[in-house]
């Protein structure tokens, strides 16, 4: 008997030696672990899944430990839906299990989680403050004195209509001069269908109701101006405006017309670029988010325009889109100091010119950037428009609570599908809002 | 000397000697911390994995919260979903997937009563036909939605014998009947070893019996089988339809994502939309606790229903 409990003793005694030599201890060892999630906004994998060789995270990850020896950065890569994302993170931070980083997209997206995420007022310097723009898409309420939740990351993605040269030789169609309105861009495709063999002349992936949301920004945009979601998200234009319905009934064209792949409505946004490069579509409505892939794939075979406004707008050559990234701390972060330290290494002119460098979808939001590392055939196009432009529209889904946008994704894809009509979408909206803002 | 435990001391009713009161105490109290402790960790699991979250699930259903600030709004979460006519066509799309109740416990029956009769190869059959169980929802999920795609084999089939294609995701119908097709293609290998196991349990006397009197397969199907294992029905039943209003998640968040539109969504997945999509932990709450209690009452009306039809 006491053999037994001695052996027992001796066996819990070892159990827990043994354990205990299992658990890392940073404060004894020095060795810290700094979780970053990403959604794939500043990482990229290759088709099997491995980490590409152009993975500005995953670099810029590599030298920061480097710089910092006993530092480990566990880079996690989520799914890239927005929403599923968003809610992951959120349920994450409720069991207080989130990230010590948390790479975003700004706006509604960053705003809407401020009670998860560390004011970085004061972290950065007058000078980084002053070098980088884009602080006012992260700020609490978007308000100037609001608690800055994010570090702004790039210059901003914009909206673009990507055409495959060859199709539109195939169709007879002269894109060097692009469409000064919407109703141009459908006229085109309609010039178009039948004349492209199997390739439709809008391929458009939109189950997610990501295209609509693109489409939107840009037709709104260029009826109401760049103000015109902060202006709805304010209260100031009800979201039932006539603007919106408009530009719904105008978005839904193309699929009413046949000249969209029949299955708009259920194929997702994954297999946007895929289908584009081969073949299968005259025009796709994305963002320039897929130069640094387009070009790969196609080299200077497609060409690009911004997504045109409609006939009568008061902004005809409003673009939308704008800052894109948020990198932010969790409030719950055991590694606040090295996560700042992070950031403050992200926020280095430098870095962010290797971000430009290696993915070649945005230019950098830094005023002391190098633009000689824009080598992209459309990112250097799209550069044109940019300065060219009457109105930069921040869009609906960057600005809106993220329920309204949750809401927005899915009328998008119901409405372009002919599901659900302008009137009763946007009614949707006005009431999603008004419960959001009610509490 | 004798001490005093409390405890009345027994009757020495055989006119035996008293067993000593002191060990025997000692005893029941021994016995009775071994008991606590046997019961202890399966308490302390129920507590914590069970209790714990649906009262914290109640508590927070009476408040606005994002899951760090709580302000206490009475029964305004549950009124706000009762008056929202969102949540009763959700609660109809709940009732459509009802449809696959009979048609998987159907299948599962036949399958059973083929097993039952060992067929040729029915011990492969039994391994195959429990084979979707092991496969998590999300491969069922997009072993569907890869089937059923605008380009899948589905409708390559369509095409092959001169239809249209279809694009099954688009519409809420056809969404519903993938995901019904879904449901029971994943669901009736289990339920069909359910009913074997009631099967089993009927004395094959019975049968032999019934066969020498001549009754056929379908009269032995209709007086014997079904009568003796009505309770085991009765049980996959409420199994079926409890799945029906919990369980549809993982399928509708791989395959629709609740899609088009709010038209495959459920009221599970509305749970989940609500609580983290929305960051409305507590209007989610407020419904995961209606859908518990309807769900409860549910199923004793079945009970109290399925009891009166025994009678």
């Amino acid at each position: 008997m006491k053999l037994s409990r001695i052996g027992a003793i001796v066996a819990v005694g070892a159990l827990a030696v043994g354990l205990g030599a299992c658990s890392s201890d940073p404060g004894t060892e020095g060795d810290t672990t700094l979780t970053v999630w990403d959604p794939g906004l500043l990482t990229k994998k290759t088709d099997d899944g491995a980490v590409a060789d152009n993975s500005f995270l995953n670099i810029a990850v590599d030298q920061f430990e480097k710089d910092n020896p006993g530092v480990t950065v566990d880079l996690v890569t989520l799914s890239g839906d927005i929403s599923k994302d968003a809610a992951q993170f959120q349920a994450a931070s409720i069991a207080g299990n989130g990230p010590d980083v948390r790479i975003g997209y700004t706006g509604g997206n960053t705003v809407d989680y401020a009670d998860f995420l560390e004011d970085l007022d004061g972290v950065f310097s007058d000078e980084t403050m002053s070098d980088l723009s884009g602080w006012n898409t992260v700020r609490a309420g978007y308000a100037e004195d609001g608690a800055l939740l994010g570090l702004p990351y790039g210059g901003g993605s914009y909206f673009y209509v990507f055409y495959n040269k060859k199709l539109a030789a195939d169709a007879g169609l002269d894109l060097s001069t692009p469409p000064k309105t919407w109703e141009d861009l459908i006229s085109l495709g309609q010039q178009a269908k039948g004349k492209i063999g199997d390739a439709v002349p809008f391929w458009t992936p939109n189950q997610e109701g990501y295209v609509g949301a693109w489409v939107m920004a840009a037709l709104v945009g260029g009826q109401l101006g760049p103000t015109a979601f902060t202006d709805m998200y304010s209260g100031k234009i009800p979201l039932t405006d006539p603007a919106m319905v408009a530009a719904y009934e105008a978005y839904a064209k193309p699929y009413e017309l046949g000249l969209t792949n029949p299955d708009a409505g259920s194929i997702g946004n994954s297999e946007q670029l895929t289908g584009f490069v081969q073949g299968k579509g005259l025009f796709m409505v994305s963002g320039a988010w897929e130069n640094g892939a387009l070009e790969e794939a196609m080299g200077e075979d497609a060409g690009v325009f911004p997504i045109p406004t409609l006939a009568g707008s008061a902004y005809p050559t409003a673009l939308a889109g704008g800052p894109n990234v948020s990198v932010s701390i969790t409030n719950y972060s055991e590694n606040k100091d090295l996560a700042k330290k992070f950031l403050q290494y992200l926020a280095e002119p430098a870095t962010i010119d290797q971000y430009v460098e290696l993915f070649q979808t945005e230019p950098s939001n830094s005023a002391s950037a190098d633009t000689s590392v824009i080598t992209n055939y459309y990112l250097k196009s799209e550069a044109e428009y940019v300065s060219s432009t009457d109105a930069v529209v921040y869009p609906f889904d960057n600005v809106m609570p993220q329920s309204v946008i949750d809401l927005f994704y899915r009328v998008n894809a119901t409405v372009y599908t002919g599901q659900t009509t302008p009137e009763d979408a946007v009614s949707q909206l006005q009431d999603a809002y008004k419960a959001e803002m009610a509490g | 000397m004798t001490v005093s435990t409390g405890v009345s001391p027994l009757p020495a009713s055989r006119g035996g000697t008293p067993p000593p009161r002191r060990g025997m105490s000692r005893w029941r109290r021994r016995e009775r911390m071994i008991a606590l402790a046997a019961v202890a960790p399966a308490l302390i699991l129920a507590l914590g994995f069970m209790v714990y979250p649906v009262a914290y699930a109640i508590f927070i259903s009476f408040h606005k919260t994002n899951g760090l600030r709580f302000e206490f709004v009475g029964l305004g979460n549950y009124t706000k979903l009762l008056t929202d006519p969102l949540l009763y066509k959700v609660f109809g799309t709940n009732l459509l997937f009802l449809v696959s109740v009979p048609i998987v416990i159907f299948v599962a029956l036949v399958c059973s009563v083929l097993l039952y009769e060992r067929i040729r190869g029915w011990k492969f059959y039994r391994v195959l036909f429990f084979v979707p169980n092991v496969l998590s929802t999300a491969v069922i999920g997009l072993m569907f939605k890869t089937l059923f795609a605008y380009s899948g084999p589905v409708n390559a089939l369509v095409v092959a014998f001169g239809g249209e294609p279809v694009d099954f995701f688009a519409g809420a119908g056809t969404a519903i009947f993938v995901i019904v097709l879904a449901l029971v293609w994943s669901g009736f290998g289990y339920q069909s070893l359910i009913l074997l196991s009631g099967l089993s349990s009927i004395n094959p006397e019975v049968f032999e019996a019934a066969v020498l009197d001549g009754a056929g397969w379908w009269r032995r199907l209709w007086s014997i089988t079904l009568p003796n294992i009505r309770r085991v029905v009765v049980l996959v039943s409420i199994l079926n339809v409890l799945y029906t209003f919990t369980s549809l998640f993982g399928f509708i968040f791989v395959m629709t994502a609740g899609g088009p539109g709010y038209d495959t969504t459920t009221l599970d997945y509305l749970i989940y939309t609500l609580a983290f999509s929305s960051s409305r932990l507590g209007e989610g709450s407020a419904l995961a606790v209606m859908v518990f209690l309807f769900i409860g009452g549910l199923t004793l009306l079945q009970l109290r229903f399925f009891r009166s039809a025994d009678e």
